[in-house]
């Protein structure tokens, strides 16, 4: 492998750790990521301009993703962040984010909120999404 | 004998247990699971989960080979150490087709080896249809349920199920979600049955009380993973019994290709997998079991003319429905990831041309799996869906399926395949059965919604997902005996004298019912009657 692609590995999996937990993720997650991004495919030019603009804009992540999700939901780049996600779900540290234990009333309210920010992260997303395909 | 699927292992023990001394050689691509075995922790769904450093091995794949991206398609359920049933498919039964996605397996135990273990005997009517003799195949679903332990209960779609079958073992404990949806049927149960529905628990090829070396199910929810303890029940487990006798030799890593009738014997021809090499042995008979696409390709492969074949396959698709009394209950209690209820649209009452959703909760296969499946920013669909887990309810359909519309397979010359063909498939349903089809998913959701669980999503996988197929050589009764690509009731293949074939390729009629109990039975009927021609 070359090593700017494994550079480009880890600096992903810092990044999409972040998005997806809101902290940096743990030293196993990157390892993992690293070696589980390492099984797939090179992305094309179009994907890899992307992946470089969400890596320089970190901010436009969630967004983006939220606007891959309806428009291209099979784009590789969405499946890297995916990737990152399962990675994060096999590991012991972060099971309580996946397994719910406890019932709370605010659980609803919490929901709402998500829903309502998906739905703000898609129409930012769009646009950003179209700018950044032009850039 | 080819293959050791469900079919293949009631027809090999039928014949070693018949008396008479047969012995057996059985040929088998036997791909197995080398690699997960022993990794896989003892331990329960979350105790691993939080515990467990190295889950993402069998969980993600030591290649990562577990986690999906694209389009949903048939065998999605495939865990890592389960693929073994698909390895060397794609190279040694190519398939090209733009309207059939079948699953077929050169695994030791066949689909067997991960199938969900759902039994349902077929009615009388429904037995006719597909050209069986409903009281020998009564007396077989018997033996094999005494064979391989059917766990169910005498409920209101007992008549689907286990019907007049004894020795039937406790059902296994519902997990909340089951159990909900379940106290909500019993409330409304009136309603349902005026509706044409009924429901009950389904009946398991599962232990709920140990039995010989096979323990009781141990509520672990690792049901997609492996097979500790043996509860479940898998056909290899029969082969593994049948390897013990000096009668019966098992051979793996063979690729039958085709057969050689002579006068006295049959001459099976085969690849060997490991070495690439051609192998061939002569036996007095021989018994096809190796799934309907497969006994296909053999039987064509063996003759000069080479004409289309007809295929059956239930239509199939999932409803994902939402429970909202469930909505973020914990999810820490029991799972089951087998179906634990079976609904039945029966509106004539005849037990004829019945439609089966079997029911299942969901946890162990993970919440990225059904994750990537929301519109929305992964970072939002995950809290979500963890939120929506505990209520989900997930509602396969299956339809039956008689002939109509366009079905057929063609084996056609491919020079870059080991055999040098490719079986080509086409599948459609006519318009009538697409709108019958359609109209009865309706209802499936009306009722549904009847006892509070609401369609979010349907999922089509397309055709072929069901994976119950059957009636690729349909049985003949005519006088004749000798139509060619046909079974004689018993299985003999019509026009030949020592060639049987044990799988569902016979079957003119696919009920929507789970077929493999009714294959097992079959297979045995077509063994019974090989050793009568012997
Ligand atoms: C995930 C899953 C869940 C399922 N759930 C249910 C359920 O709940 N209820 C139900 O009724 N059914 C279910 N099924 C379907 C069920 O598994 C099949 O109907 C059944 O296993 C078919 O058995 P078979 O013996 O006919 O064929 P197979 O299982 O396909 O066995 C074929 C055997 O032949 C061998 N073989 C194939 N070709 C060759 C060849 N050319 N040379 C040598 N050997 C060969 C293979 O290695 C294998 O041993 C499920 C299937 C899957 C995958």
């Amino acid at each position: 492998m070359a090593p700017d692609s494994a550079t480009t590995d880890l600096e992903q999996g810092v990044a999409f750790g972040r998005y997806l937990l809101g902290e940096p993720p743990s030293q196993d997650a990157l390892r993992l990521f690293a070696r589980a991004a390492a099984t797939l495919p090179p992305l094309d030019q179009r994907e890899a301009r992307l992946v470089a603009f969400l890596l320089q804009n970190r901010w436009a992540i969630g967004p983006v993703d939220a606007a891959l999700a309806l428009m291209r939901p099979a784009s590789p780049v969405r499946g890297r962040i995916f990737l990152m996600l399962a990675v994060l779900e096999c590991l012991p540290e972060y099971v309580p984010r996946f397994l719910p234990a406890t019932r709370s009333p605010f659980e609803h309210v919490r929901m709402a909120g998500h829903a309502l920010r998906a739905l703000g992260r898609a129409l930012l997303g769009m646009v950003v999404l179209t700018i950044a395909s032009r850039a | 004998m080819v293959g050791s699927g469900c079919t293949g292992a009631m027809a090999a023990a039928t014949l070693i247990e018949g008396g008479g001394g047969a012995r057996v050689l059985m040929l088998d691509a036997g791909e197995r699971d080398d690699r997960y075995a022993g990794i896989l922790p003892s331990g329960d769904f979350v105790s691993v989960r939080t515990t467990d450093r190295e889950q993402y091995r069998y969980f993600l794949g030591e290649d990562f080979e577990g986690v999906p991206w694209g389009k949903v398609g048939t065998g999605a359920q495939l865990t890592p150490p389960r693929r073994h049933l698909v390895r060397k498919v794609p190279e040694l039964l190519p398939l090209e087709s733009d309207s059939f996605f079948p699953l077929e397996s050169l695994a030791y135990g066949g689909l067997g080896a991960g199938w969900g273990l759902g039994c349902c005997a077929y009615s009388d009517a429904e037995l006719r249809a597909a050209g069986l003799p409903p009281e020998a195949m009564r007396a077989a679903y018997q033996w094999v349920a005494d064979r391989i332990g059917i766990s169910g209960e005498r409920d209101d779609a007992a008549q689907y199920t286990i019907a007049h079958l004894e020795r039937v073992l406790p059902p296994i404990e519902m997990d909340a979600n089951a159990a909900h949806l379940h106290a909500s049927y019993l409330r409304r149960r009136r309603r349902v049955h005026a509706a044409g529905f009924r429901m009950g628990r389904t009946a398991l090829a599962l232990l709920t009380r140990a039995v010989g070396e096979r323990g009781a199910y141990a509520y672990r929810d690792m049901d997609f993973y492996d097979d500790r303890g043996q509860s479940a029940y898998r056909p290899w487990m029969t082969v593994d019994e049948l390897r013990k006798r000096e009668n019966f030799l098992y051979r793996n890593n063979v690729l039958v290709t085709r057969f050689e009738e002579m006068p006295d014997a049959v001459r099976v021809h085969g690849i060997d997998t490991a070495a690439g090499e051609a192998v061939s042995h002569v036996c007095r008979r021989l018994v096809l079991a190796p799934g309907v696409l497969g006994s296909a390709r053999i039987v064509v492969r063996s003759f000069d003319r080479k004409p289309e074949l007809p295929i059956l396959c239930n239509p199939y698709c999932y409803l994902a429905c939402i429970q909202p009394a469930l909505l973020g209950a914990p999810a820490r209690g029991r799972r089951v990831g087998f179906s634990q209820l079976s609904l039945f649209h029966d509106p004539t009452g005849s037990n004829f041309d019945v439609a089966m959703a079997s029911i299942y909760s969901y946890r162990s296969l993970m919440l990225f799996r059904i994750v990537r499946e929301a519109p929305i920013a992964l970072s939002d669909a995950y809290p979500i869906m963890r939120y929506l887990a505990p209520a989900l309810t997930l509602v396969g359909i299956h339809h039956p399926d008689a002939r109509g519309g366009r079905r057929s397979l063609r084996l056609e010359p491919c020079a870059a395949s080991p055999t040098a063909d490719v079986l080509r498939a086409d599948f459609s349903l006519s318009e009538d059965a697409e709108r019958k089809l359609r109209d009865r998913e309706r209802r499936f959701t009306r009722v549904m919604r009847s006892l509070g669980a609401y369609r979010i999503r349907r999922v089509d996988p397309g055709h072929g997902s069901s994976i119950h197929y059957a009636g690729t050589l349909p049985f003949d009764s005519g006088d004749s005996g000798d139509k060619p690509f046909t079974l004689r009731p018993g299985g003999r293949l019509s026009g030949s004298a020592r060639v049987y074939v044990a799988d569902g390729s016979g079957f003119r009629y696919l009920p929507a019912k789970g077929v493999t109990l009714s294959l097992m039975a079959n297979a045995r009927l077509t063994a019974l009657s090989a050793l009568r021609d012997a």
